[in-house]
C-alpha cells in the first residue's frame, strides 16, 4: 500500500524523447528566376504526424524571406528571393514541428542549385500527449 | 518616452528616437516581467519535471464489528514538464558601409549610430521578442511573412492555455468567447461584461482565495473599455485600488493589469478588435531560462552576450545566446476570455 498514487510518475523518463522522428528538408534554388523552393521529406515516429515547417531564407545583409509548409511531404512553393542580395551567399533556417510535440531546427548555408538542410538539432521537446493530462479523479 | 541625441555644434542636428514597443517592455536582461508578474526559473538547463500533488478528502470511515481497517490514498499525482529551447540573435555593423553619401559628414564623431546605440537597440529588440513570445509564442504556428512581431520562437502562455483547455485541465466553464469585431472603447458595457465574466466563472477553490493573490491580465482595449464604463456610471461606483501610490483598475479588489503589447500582437494574429483577458493567480505564469548558458569568451567562460570588433571585416558584431520557455504553475485556476481561441 502506498499513500501517494505514483502511476503517473513511473514513466516520467520515457516521455523524454522523440525516437523515430527524422527531420529532413530539401531545397532547390533557381538563380535565374530568383526563387527558392523547400520540400519536406521528414519521417515521423509511430503515431506522430507532420504539423508545420516554418522556413526563413536570409542573406548576409539583414534581408529575409519567410515561408511555410502546411502538409506532409509538401513544399513552400517558389519563394521569391529577388529582394535578397546573393553577394555573400544565401542561407536557409527551418523549424519542423509535429502534432506529437517534436520540434527540430535545421539550416543550410551558402546554398547552391539544390541540396538539403542539415545540422538538425536533436534536442526534441517531449511529446505533447504525455505532457498535458487531466488531473486524476480523486 | 523619447530619447534625444545631439552631436557637436559643427554639425548640429537633433535626433528623436521614436517610441517603440520595446519601451513598453520594462526591466533588465534576460527577463523581468509583466513580465514582473511571471515567476522566473533561471536554472532550467533543458527540461524539468513538475509533479503536481493533489491532496484528497473523504478519508473517514465508519466502523463495523471487524478488526479490519480500509487504507486509503491521501494524494494523487500527475506530471508535466517545463522546457527551454536555445535561441540566438546577431547583429553586425560596418561603419564604413553606413556612412555613405550625405552621411559621410558625420563619420567623424557621431554618437547616435555608434556601437552603444546599436547595443541598446539590439537588447531592446531581444526584450520585445521575449515579451511577445512569452505570451503568444507558438512554434507550430504558420509564419506570416509580413508579421511585425516574433511569435514562433517558443511556446507561450496562450499556447499552454489552449493545450490545457484541450486536455481538460482548464474546465470549459472557465472559458468564454469575447464577441468578435467589437470596439471596446466605444462599447464599454461589453468590456465590463468581460471583466464580470472572468470573476463569475472562477471555480470554487479559486473564488475563495484572497483577491490579493489573483490578478486580471487583459489587453489595453479591455482595460480602457472598463475604465470608460466606470466613468459613465458615475463616481459612486468607482472601484480603485492603489498600488505604490498609483491608482489602478480593479474588480472586487482583484487588480486589473493591462499588458500593453497584447493589443498590437492580437491584432496582427486575429485581425482588428481581437481581445483577450485572463483571471488567474499571481505568479502563475512561469518563465524558464538557464543563467549559465552562453558561448565561451576569450577566457572560456560561457557568456550570453558577445560584442567585439572584427578587424578583418571592419565590423562590429553582437551575438546573444539564451534559453527560454514558459509554463503555468496551476493552470486549473485560470479563467480566460478570447475573441478567437485559434490564434
Amino acid at each position: 500500500m502506498i499513500a501517494v498514487d505514483n502511476d503517473a510518475l513511473k514513466d516520467i523518463c520515457k516521455k523524454c524523447d522523440c525516437t523515430g522522428f527524422a527531420p529532413a528538408l530539401n531545397y532547390a534554388y533557381n538563380v535565374g528566376a530568383t526563387t527558392v523552393t523547400i520540400t519536406d521529406a521528414s519521417v515521423f515516429g509511430a503515431g506522430d504526424t507532420f504539423k508545420r515547417v516554418n522556413v526563413e531564407i536570409y542573406d548576409d545583409f539583414g534581408g529575409s524571406v519567410k515561408g511555410t509548409i502546411a502538409a506532409a511531404a509538401g513544399n513552400t512553393g517558389a519563394l521569391s528571393v529577388a529582394t535578397l542580395s546573393p553577394v555573400k551567399g544565401l542561407g536557409i533556417k527551418a523549424t519542423v514541428s509535429s502534432n506529437g510535440g517534436c520540434v527540430s531546427d535545421g539550416s543550410a548555408n551558402n546554398i547552391v542549385a539544390s541540396g538539403s538542410l542539415g545540422d538538425f538539432d536533436k534536442d526534441f521537446t517531449s511529446s505533447e500527449t504525455g505532457n498535458v493530462t487531466a488531473p486524476p479523479a480523486i | 518616452m523619447f530619447n534625444q541625441f545631439t552631436i557637436d555644434p559643427l554639425s548640429f542636428f537633433l535626433y528623436i528616437i521614436k517610441p517603440a514597443f520595446a519601451d513598453l517592455v520594462p526591466g533588465n536582461m534576460p527577463y523581468d516581467g509583466t513580465l514582473h508578474e511571471f515567476t522566473l526559473m533561471d536554472n532550467v538547463t533543458s527540461k524539468r519535471s513538475i509533479i503536481d500533488i493533489r491532496r484528497v478528502k473523504n478519508i473517514l470511515q465508519r466502523r463495523d464489528a471487524s478488526c479490519d481497517i480500509k487504507y486509503s490514498k491521501v494524494a494523487g499525482t500527475s506530471t508535466r514538464q517545463i522546457e527551454v529551447t536555445e535561441l540566438q540573435a546577431g547583429v553586425k555593423h560596418c561603419k564604413h558601409q553606413f556612412y555613405q553619401g550625405c552621411l559621410a559628414d558625420w563619420r567623424g564623431g557621431d554618437p547616435l549610430f555608434g556601437n552603444r546605440a546599436i547595443d541598446g537597440f539590439f537588447k531592446d529588440a531581444v526584450k520585445t521578442d521575449i515579451a511577445s513570445n512569452s505570451y503568444f509564442g507558438d512554434v507550430s504556428r504558420a509564419v506570416n511573412p509580413a508579421s511585425e512581431w516574433s511569435t514562433t520562437m517558443y511556446d507561450g502562455i496562450f499556447t499552454w492555455i489552449k493545450k490545457y483547455i484541450n486536455g481538460g485541465v482548464i474546465s470549459t466553464n472557465q472559458t468564454f468567447s469575447i464577441p468578435a469585431n467589437v470596439n471596446l472603447r466605444a462599447n464599454p458595457a461589453v468590456a465590463y461584461n468581460i471583466i464580470k465574466n472572468l470573476a463569475d466563472r472562477q471555480n470554487t477553490l479559486m473564488r475563495n482565495m484572497p483577491a490579493s493573490e489573483k490578478a486580471i491580465y487583459c489587453s489595453q482595449a479591455v482595460a480602457d473599455g472598463y475604465a470608460e464604463y466606470m466613468r459613465q456610471i458615475g463616481g459612486a461606483y468607482q472601484i480603485a485600488l492603489y498600488s505604490n501610490g498609483v491608482g489602478i483598475l480593479a474588480y472586487d479588489n482583484i487588480a486589473i493589469l493591462p499588458e500593453p503589447i497584447w493589443e498590437p500582437v492580437l491584432e496582427e494574429l486575429g485581425g482588428a478588435f481581437t481581445h483577450a483577458a485572463i483571471l488567474t493567480l499571481r505568479g502563475n505564469f512561469v518563465f524558464a531560462t538557464d543563467n549559465k548558458y552562453g558561448e565561451e569568451d576569450d577566457f572560456e567562460n560561457p557568456v550570453a552576450l558577445h560584442v567585439w570588433r572584427e578587424k578583418k571585416e571592419l565590423s562590429w558584431y553582437w551575438q546573444m545566446f539564451l534559453k527560454a520557455g514558459t509554463q503555468m504553475g496551476l493552470p486549473e485556476h485560470t479563467v480566460v476570455g478570447l475573441s478567437n481561441f485559434n490564434l
